[in-house]
């Protein structure tokens, strides 16, 4: 009987009517995916170029710098000394690479920064920038392999299973099926099956053949794409379970098409938006304007009392001893050393708020994730391809490391000439020539998460799937277990 | 007659408690998801506009100090939340809303409120009038499948032609209660906040009211041009599967699929240079420290500007060598940004010209872009304040520059000024694009608008003689 339905279901022009549109419109929104990931590529490379012909030049300022000169160079044009290094001259960026995958969903890499520039006194972290995208694209959406599954899939899903599950139904031959020896549950379940059957592996080759036409290494990356496989194929399920239960209950393709339509709704653009209600109402977001008022009210009153932060910071450094140093004589990048870390400390308190939010939006998340698979299913999508924000967060916390760790080998550098004086170690060198280790400087590798986990977390995602799927069938099979010959 | 049978239709669909259950559903999110946009949007305009004053008066009481350090220290400029973002959210979520302005350099502007967004905040982005783009038109779909289809599916539809002066009539009368309904679930609500928002918001103002009424007759034409679509497509129809299949298509490939599929073609054919590659050419072209090389230039640049054969001359001219070359340095910048920036910018607004003409092809896109004109939340809206504000940051660094250079330091003291020279400088107030330039470059899209909703009453005119019971 599997057999004959399979076939059955194979012969409806509109089935494959479907896949021919998830394929066109899923290999599109790869290569699109492709596309915009490649340019982000090509921008990290141009900037690592663009970083070493820089310290190049430094090298070869350094070297003219060394030798005896009448040339004049004021500090903070001097690569050669390391309070003007530190403040005029070092650069470094972190970059977060794309993953194998990332075609699979442009999730939020279209709107986090995928590289963001370091320097010592910026507080918290790199320098607020972004990748200035389009705008309209971000508002619109970005078509790709993911907004087709997340949006189209399920509709064209959903009115597939009602226009060939409701047939006989629609066309007032059910009684006449009803009076055959089959019990109503088997013939449903083997209607159902034979479209799971046919649809499921339908879906995944369109995915897969999206993300080959886009360039995905599917073969070198096959633990995610295997990953990614049981994902589409635990979502599809989920689409024509939610589509049978309509069948089952006795619907007709109409009343099907339109629950599964409504259901989707709910799932997919309700509940997000009641999330993003519920979320302003527990936790508002920091305001960044009234952050702003209060840095600007901070740092007047730091810079009224840095002499006074300088004075201490060098006493903590370097013990009594420095008090007779006199911190109006420093030049300003060595001020600079204290008085970020006093402006971070009396500013702490924003980086607390802004964690506290982004710990209550996680909550939610969470909440939000076991109510929608939809919802679910995007965000294994995401954190599978690298594009999510729980990567990214993990990016900020890695790029505010690497900040720490360059102050770390940079401020101790800058502090130290105060203790070997203003003396210049070449006589007649324009350089002050304190600080010429320019590869010894830290660099920025991002540590992600090993494959094996991000793989893992998919496939429980697939697995929650496949059990809510088992229990929609099972109340399917439950509501079917009768021939509903009244619709 | 017509309005009897209009009469006639909305009295049987608000008879079907489901559907009107399900109208209210669509009312109760546009006016929850209003509510919660206009109540940020308030906030965020008294907000800003504290703290706009409270950055003047720290510019103002900055004390004694170096009038390069003054330009250093600066301004923030906010931008502000108009009333109408409320309404229509539009690029807002995704561009930055303060910028500071200081000496050498054109900042981004920061905090784009998306930017931290997790998948599910994304998804549910409050904004009244993206969801009205997008699920309107469902509910629209709804309603006509309601009022044309169903009569088919207990072969009614027979008699109910027969009982109509014309068969246009009778199509038409389906229309007119399918948009009347659909503007009174989906409209109104959204209409409603804008009004609320516009009477409390500080940028309230006759303009913002009559752009509110122009994306209220926006959203109508809208509503109305969905509304003839589905009518036609239940009307012609052979059976209510058909409709129901072919309505949900229509959705999801004029409206759902639509917007970013004709936002990657706005892309695909106007693509953008990289962003990057364009701060790096800013990085090397107009940087904040110069070199001793490009100093020696400016130097000598300066010699020749002012006749002088040397510092010490130009010293004795009573000019300031650094000022000059601060002044220098920060108009090249100047132009540099003035050919990279706004350069790039220039393509952007070009690209966002291709994806308007793309509302050929949907009136899902024509209403997108006519609706974020209208509203003051699109690039041409965003770019004015970029530009307002970078005008603004010009004017007080050339302004406080200029006071540097006449006056040169003073047994190695630089000369430094005080409130009566930031009292010079006035206060940053930005004024909105007026409606007529800032709908302008939208002009194409309304346009389409208008051809959609005439094209649907041809299409309802065409349906009328094709139906058949």
């Amino acid at each position: 009987m599997i057999g004959y339905e399979c076939r059955r279901v194979a012969r409806w022009p509109m089935v494959w009517a479907i896949l021919a549109l998830l394929l066109g419109a899923g290999t599109w929104g790869a290569r699109n995916a492709a596309r915009l990931h490649r340019d982000q590529a090509a921008d990290i490379a141009r900037m690592t170029e663009a970083e070493a012909a820089w310290y190049e030049d430094i090298r070869a300022r350094a070297a003219r710098y060394g030798q005896p000169s009448t040339e004049e160079v004021p500090y903070w044009q001097d690569p050669t000394g390391a309070s003007g290094f530190s403040r005029y001259f070092l650069r470094r960026f972190a970059a977060k690479p794309h993953l194998p995958l990332s075609t699979l969903a442009v999730g939020q890499s279209d709107l986090q920064p995928f590289a963001v520039p370091l320097r010592l006194e910026t507080l918290f972290g790199g320098d607020r920038v972004y990748d200035f995208e389009p705008p309209r694209a971000l508002a619109t959406g970005i078509f790709d392999l993911s907004f087709v599954l997340l949006f189209v899939a399920p509709l064209c899903l959903g009115i597939a299973v009602a226009v060939v599950g409701a047939q006989e139904r629609d066309q007032g031959i059910l009684p006449l099926v009803a009076s055959q020896p089959v019990r109503a549950a088997h013939w449903w379940s083997v209607r159902l099956g034979a479209l799971a059957v046919v649809l499921v592996p339908g879906v995944v080759v369109c995915v897969l053949a999206a993300l080959a036409a886009a360039g995905a290494p599917i073969v070198a990356a096959w633990p995610e794409t295997v990953a990614a496989t049981m994902l589409v194929a635990a979502q599809t399920l989920f689409w024509i379970a939610v589509a049978g239960w309509c069948v089952a209950r006795g619907h007709g393709a109409v009343a099907t098409a339109s629950t599964v339509v409504g259901i989707w709704l709910v799932l997919t653009i309700a509940l997000p938006l009641a999330g993003s209600l519920a979320l302003r109402a527990v936790a508002s977001p920091p305001s960044p304007v009234t952050d702003v008022d209060e840095l600007r009210r901070i740092t007047d009153d730091v810079q009224g009392e840095a002499d006074e932060i300088v004075r201490r910071g060098l006493i903590a450094h370097f013990g009594p001893d420095a008090a007779v140093i006199d911190p109006g004589r420093l030049d300003y990048a060595t001020r600079l050393v204290l008085i970020t870390q006093e402006m971070e400390r009396r500013l702490q308190h924003q980086e607390v708020r802004r964690q506290e939010y982004r710990r209550a939006a996680s909550l939610v998340a969470r909440a939000i994730w076991w109510l929608s698979p939809p919802v679910a299913f995007q965000t294994a999508l995401t954190d599978l391809a690298g594009t999510g924000t729980a990567r990214h967060h993990v990016f900020l916390d890695q790029v505010r490391a690497f900040q720490l760790e360059l102050r770390d080998f940079m401020y101790p550098r800058v502090l130290a000439q105060l203790r070997s004086g203003p003396s210049r170690s070449c006589e007649g060198c324009p350089g002050r020539l304190t600080f010429l280790d320019y590869e010894a400087i830290p660099s920025f590798a991002m540590g992600d998460l090993p494959t094996a986990r991000r793989v893992a977390a998919a496939v429980s995602t697939a697995s929650w799937l496949a059990l809510v799927v088992a229990a929609i069938a099972v109340a399917g099979v439950g509501r079917g277990a009768a021939w509903a010959l009244e619709s | 007659m017509f309005a009897r049978l209009v009469r006639l239709d909305i009295a049987n669909l608000l008879r079907d408690r489901r559907l009107a259950a399900t109208l209210t559903a669509f009312s109760a999110v546009f006016a929850l998801a209003g509510i919660a946009a206009w109540r940020e949007v308030q906030a965020a305009a008294e907000t800003k506009a504290a703290v706009a004053e409270a950055e003047r008066q720290r510019w103002l009481s900055q004390g004694e100090r170096d009038p390069h350090t003054a330009a250093h220290y600066s301004i923030y400029a906010f931008k502000p939340s108009l009333a109408l973002q409320a309404v229509d959210a539009g690029i807002v979520p995704f561009v930055g809303e303060a910028v500071w302005l200081e000496a050498h350099l054109q900042n981004d502007l920061l905090f784009r409120p998306q930017q931290d967004a997790t998948v599910f905040e994304r998804l549910g982005l409050v904004d009244p009038a993206g969801l009205f783009v997008r699920f309107a038109p469902l509910a629209v779909f709804l309603l006509a499948f309601a009022a044309a289809a169903r009569e088919r599916e207990p072969g009614v539809l027979g008699l109910a032609l027969g009982m109509a002066p014309t068969r246009s009539a009778y199509l038409g009368a389906k229309v007119a209660s399918v948009a009347g309904l659909g503007v009174l679930a989906t409209v109104v609500p959204i209409v409603a906040i804008g009004a609320l928002s516009t009477a409390t918001n500080p940028s309230g103002s006759a303009e913002q009211a009559g752009r509110l009424a122009g994306w209220a007759a926006g959203a109508v034409a809208y509503v109305a041009i969905m509304s003839t679509i589905a009518v036609s497509i239940c009307a012609l129809a052979r059976s209510v599967q058909v409709a129901c299949s072919a309505l949900v298509f229509a959705w999801v490939a004029l409206v759902l699929a639509a917007l970013p599929a004709a936002s990657a073609v706005a892309e695909w054919s106007r693509p953008l240079p990289s962003f990057q590659e364009m701060k790096l050419v800013l990085v090397d072209e107009a940087p904040a420290y110069w070199t001793p090389e490009s100093g020696a230039e400016q130097i000598a640049t300066i010699l020749r500007q002012y006749g002088a054969p040397d510092v010490d001359a130009l010293a004795a001219k009573q000019i300031n060598v650094r000022g000059a070359q601060l002044d220098l340095a920060e108009r090249r910048a100047q132009a540099v940004f003035d050919r990279e920036i706004s350069g790039f910018y220039d393509r952007l607004a070009d690209q966002d010209r291709a994806y308007a003409r793309l509302g050929w092809l949907s009136p899902a896109i024509a209403f997108d872009v006519a609706s974020a004109a209208l509203t003051g939340t699109d690039f041409t809206h965003h770019r004015d304040f970029i530009d307002a504000a970078e005008r603004y940051r010009r004017a007080l660094v050339n302004r406080l520059n200029s006071d540097l250079i006449p006056k040169p330091a003073v047994g190695g003291r630089e000369h430094t000024n005080n409130a009566d020279l930031w009292s010079q400088v006035p206060a940053f107030e930005y004024m909105p694009l007026p409606l007529s330039t800032g709908v302008a470059p939208s002009l194409a899209a309304l346009a389409a608008l208008v051809c959609w909703l005439a094209g649907g009453a041809a299409l309802v005119a065409h349906s009328a003689t094709h139906v058949r019971p």
